[in-house]
């Protein structure tokens, strides 16, 4: 069993296991923020920050009061009551409820494949989760988007000011309605998904090797020369580096012989 | 503090002005900034002065320069003034807070007068202080005093004095408003106004005008021999009077050694007299100086008589606690009916403004305590002009008085006035005409111990020509003066109409002062109330209290219901947590205008006799359905 557990300090173990920790931890912290600024505003940034679950934070009811005068509200998430006041008007998101439990089943996934048995299924593993994040994220924010757009196209016919068009929020970037820009960006929340998702993929192409975490940094030195190696007419490197390759070379090879017992 | 620091900034800035002049008017293009700017122009005054002796400047150098060396007191639109002025307003009972240099009017802060505009008097709180304190409709302000905290400005508080009604009142320099009044006891006509320096442990009022004490009818009401007149302390926290000491003769204007220990007053009437004629025929009146310790301790030992329920020690000539070695108040004549009272930055001297006579005196201020004879004490007596009035410094070793008279600002050497004999002119460095008859000057931080010295107000009580004209009441004309250089002299820069009547002022680096964007519901006393906890119950038979919110555009209720003859308490928060995004609460044929600021919660008291439908409606532009904030006050009929 200590050997299962040593296992763990494998990069391709150790890394879906940090990515799930991260996944975990960004349900605490915002995933989404949006900076705005108006010129009533002046040398002031309005902020709002989303959750993976209907809430939010920032200057939330400050923007509120203004997107009252063009009836573009904060989403109703249907099911609960959420830590800011619903317009009757709101277009409805009840699958925002569903963002941690996407979250938790993603760290969940990364948790099951990290304690894989076998290496077989352990490589299994790493290449469903890493493409069925990727899959979900992408589905994720193509949804959002789709509501973004909902959103910015159903303004309150009710509401008292004309003159604004339909709009499109981005996920990510810059926008400009009425006389307010805005800015969309990631949060720490956003952030940590992010570096989950790198962990993922790195953990996705050292599925072959049994190295070690504390190996990273050795290994993160022999990138560059493998690198030039890899380039065609640098194979004349200094025989410095042709060893170290050579080294590096030989320890996958041991690796792989001792994975083959 | 940061003078000397700006000063040698300003020393090394000729060589940088020049470079960059050299190669292009670099500090006439638009968007610099404004200290430059004024750095650069007090560093070209000088070079401009020096550059017929000297090789310094190119001829290309001072082609690219002359413009610049004009003193330039415009402030850029979006930028900010240097300092904040606060001066007072006189009859209108307020305080004027201005930016400098550029002279704009920022605000009003209202202390003795109403101000629908911020709601002053209207709300029950400070409806409540008002009539507290007397129930006056207005005040006369003279002299706004800024605390002080180690001799320099701390930006908590304002005082400032109530001639009119014999009152001081504080103002509250987070939120600029007045926040506690005091209806001084046994004084009438509050003048000189100051504090016990450094640290602002005591405010000081000097009774100007005599009157029986207690001044209720009894005694002898005929008699002027039988009046008096009382300095009042009173302590800056709890706005109590603490003491009060009784005086021969008047008071005028009044200031405290830096150290602590003097308060100074001048003084016009020591005749004791009721007329013009009687008031000034003495050829000099007694400058006192009250020695507060030795009062303090007066108190200590029982030494008073309870008036009015203020401890008044006897401080008069013939008293039992001014005779010997110890006297509670020195008595110093000085020539003649002497107005303007202030005491040198570095604590040596307090100069006295002739007013009648064309001296002013210069008095040593260890030598008070020292001397048998006290006029022993006056080290210097410059004959400076006609009618000298106040005298403001700028922590370089000079005076700059004004000569109501003359209509000019004299500017004077000090020390040289203490080597000089009496009544000599050679102190006198420098006049600029001032238009017309100045009352007070003041210079950047003047009362502090390191004035900045580089800005002057001229308080002008006449403008005559100066404006458009506006009928037989004409403005008054406070006059902005360049000091910042001395080779180029006293610059001319601005005329500011006013209305009446300012007279004192000071002027108080903007770093100094923090003033608060929106209230902090903590500093207040009433409730928050937040949206959705909006109450409103009939507590008694014709008695309704409201209990509500104001937001982005409506009120807590949008219509309230009540019955002809109730009594209605109606408190409002201000629940907006932007910036300068103010409602109000104005009830038309009400009177009522009650304002509340974002985070604001105040609360008016008014009866609904009148039946019928009122709107109440935002009275401060707030946003683009301002005109839509409104809510029904419905009177029903008694039945």
């Amino acid at each position: 069993m200590a050997s299962s557990l040593a296992r763990l300090t494998e990069i391709r173990r150790a890394l879906p296991l940090a990515a799930a920790a991260l996944l975990v931890g960004a349900l605490l912290v915002p995933m989404w923020k949006i900076t705005l600024t108006a010129p009533q505003y002046p040398g002031q940034e309005l902020l709002i920050e989303l959750y993976a679950y209907p809430r939010l934070g920032g200057d939330f009811a400050e923007v509120h009061g203004l997107n009252k005068y063009a009836g573009f509200y904060f989403p109703d998430p249907v099911y609960v009551d959420p830590n800011y006041a619903v317009s009757e008007a709101a277009i409805d998101v009840p699958e925002w409820l569903l963002g941690p439990v996407v979250f938790i089943a993603l760290a969940l996934t990364g948790a099951f494949v990290a304690f894989a048995p076998t290496v077989r299924k352990l490589k299994a593993g790493l290449t469903a989760q890493f493409a069925g994040t990727i899959a979900v994220f992408v589905g994720m924010f193509a949804f959002i988007q789709y509501r973004l757009y909902q959103a910015g196209h159903s303004l309150d016919p009710d509401a008292p000011l004309r003159g604004i068009e339909g709009f499109t929020p981005p996920l990510l970037g810059p926008y400009a309605v009425a006389n307010i820009s805005g800015f969309a960006w990631f949060g720490p929340g956003g952030y940590m998904t992010v570096l989950a998702v790198g962990l993922l993929a790195v953990a996705y192409l050292a599925r072959d090797t049994e190295a070690t975490v504390d190996e990273i940094p050795a290994l993160a030195r022999t990138v560059p020369g493998s690198i030039r190696d890899a380039i065609p007419g640098r194979n004349a490197a200094s025989s410095d580096d042709r060893q170290a390759t050579d080294r590096s070379a030989d320890r996958d090879r041991d690796r792989g012989g001792d994975h083959a017992r | 503090m940061t003078r000397h620091t700006q000063q040698s900034a300003d020393d090394e800035e000729p060589d940088e002005q020049q470079r960059e002049s050299a190669d292009g008017f670099d500090s006439l293009l638009p968007g610099i900034r404004r200290r430059d700017f004024m750095k650069a122009g007090a560093a070209i005054g000088g070079l401009s002065g020096l550059s017929g002796c000297t090789s310094l400047l190119s001829g290309d150098g001072v082609e690219g320069t002359a413009s610049a060396s004009k003193v330039n007191n415009s402030v850029p639109p979006g930028e900010h003034d240097e300092y904040y002025a606060l001066l007072s307003g006189g009859q209108a009972g307020d305080v004027r807070v201005y930016g400098l240099p550029s002279m704009r009017e920022l605000i009003r802060i209202p202390v003795f007068n109403y101000d629908a505009s911020r709601g002053y008097g209207f709300d029950d709180e400070s409806k409540q202080m008002l009539e507290d304190a007397g129930g006056y409709t207005w005040g006369d302000t003279h002299h706004p005093r800024i605390s002080q905290t180690d001799g320099d400005y701390d930006g908590r508080f304002a005082y400032v004095n109530d001639k009119a009604n014999g009152r001081m009142a504080r103002i509250d320099l987070t939120y600029f408003e007045t926040d506690a009044i005091v209806d001084i006891p046994n004084q009438q006509g509050t003048h000189g106004a100051c504090a016990q320096l450094p640290d602002t442990d005591l405010i000081f009022g000097a009774g100007e005008f005599r009157t029986p004490i207690p001044n209720d009818g009894s005694g002898d009401l005929e008699d002027p021999d039988s009046y008096g007149s009382v300095l009042a302390a009173i302590n800056p926290e709890s706005m109590n009077v603490e003491w009060e000491v009784l005086i021969d003769g008047n008071m005028d204007n009044g200031d405290g050694s830096k150290e602590g220990r003097y308060f100074f007053t001048s003084a016009y009437n020591t005749e004791e007299a009721a007329t013009e004629s009687g008031m000034t025929r003495a050829d000099r009146d007694d400058v006192k100086a009250f020695d507060i310790p030795r009062i303090e301790a007066a108190v200590e030992a029982g030494n008073y008589e309870m008036i009015n329920e203020v401890p008044v020690v006897d401080g008069r000539k013939d008293s039992p606690l001014n005779q010997g070695d110890d006297p509670v108040v020195h008595y110093i004549p000085t020539p003649k009916s002497p107005h303007g009272v202030s005491v040198t930055p570095d604590n040596e001297y307090v100069i006295v403004s002739g007013k009648l006579d064309p001296t002013a005196s210069v008095i040593d201020i260890d030598k008070i305590d020292e001397v048998d004879d006290p006029t022993d004490a006056i080290v210097g007596q410059p004959k400076l002009g006609l009618g000298p009035l106040h005298t403001a410094y700028d922590g370089r070793g000079h005076a700059y008085t004004t000569l109501f008279i003359d209509s000019q600002v004299v500017k004077w050497d000090i020390e040289e006035a203490v080597e000089a004999d009496a009544r000599s002119e050679s102190p006198v460095i420098e006049k600029i005409d001032v238009h017309y008859n100045p009352g007070h000057l003041i210079a950047a931080e003047s009362y502090t111990e390191d004035p900045a010295g580089d800005w002057l107000i001229s308080l002008n009580k006449l403008s005559k020509d100066r404006f458009l004209p506006v009928g037989p009441q004409h403005p008054e004309n406070d006059q902005l003066i360049y000091i910042g250089d001395d080779e180029e002299g006293m610059q001319l820069v601005k005329d500011s109409p006013a209305q009446a009547e300012p007279h004192d002022a000071s002027i108080c680096h903007k770093s100094k002062l923090d003033p608060a964007k929106t209230y902090d519901p903590e500093d207040l006393e009433l409730d928050y109330t937040a949206e959705g906890e909006e109450t409103m119950e009939r507590v008694e038979e014709d008695r309704v209290e409201i209990e509500m919110y104001s937001t982005r555009n409506h009120y807590g209720f949008q219509e309230m219901v009540v019955q002809e003859g109730d009594t209605v308490e109606m408190q409002v928060t201000n629940i907006e947590t932007t910036s300068d995004m103010l409602h109000s609460v104005a009830i038309p044929e009400h009177d009522v205008h009650m304002r509340v600021a974002p985070q604001e919660t105040r609360k008016v008291t008014f009866t609904a006799d009148e039946p019928g439908v009122y709107w109440i409606y935002c009275a401060h532009f707030c946003s683009a359905l301002h005109l839509e904030m409104r809510s029904r006050l419905i009177v029903k009929p008694e039945a």
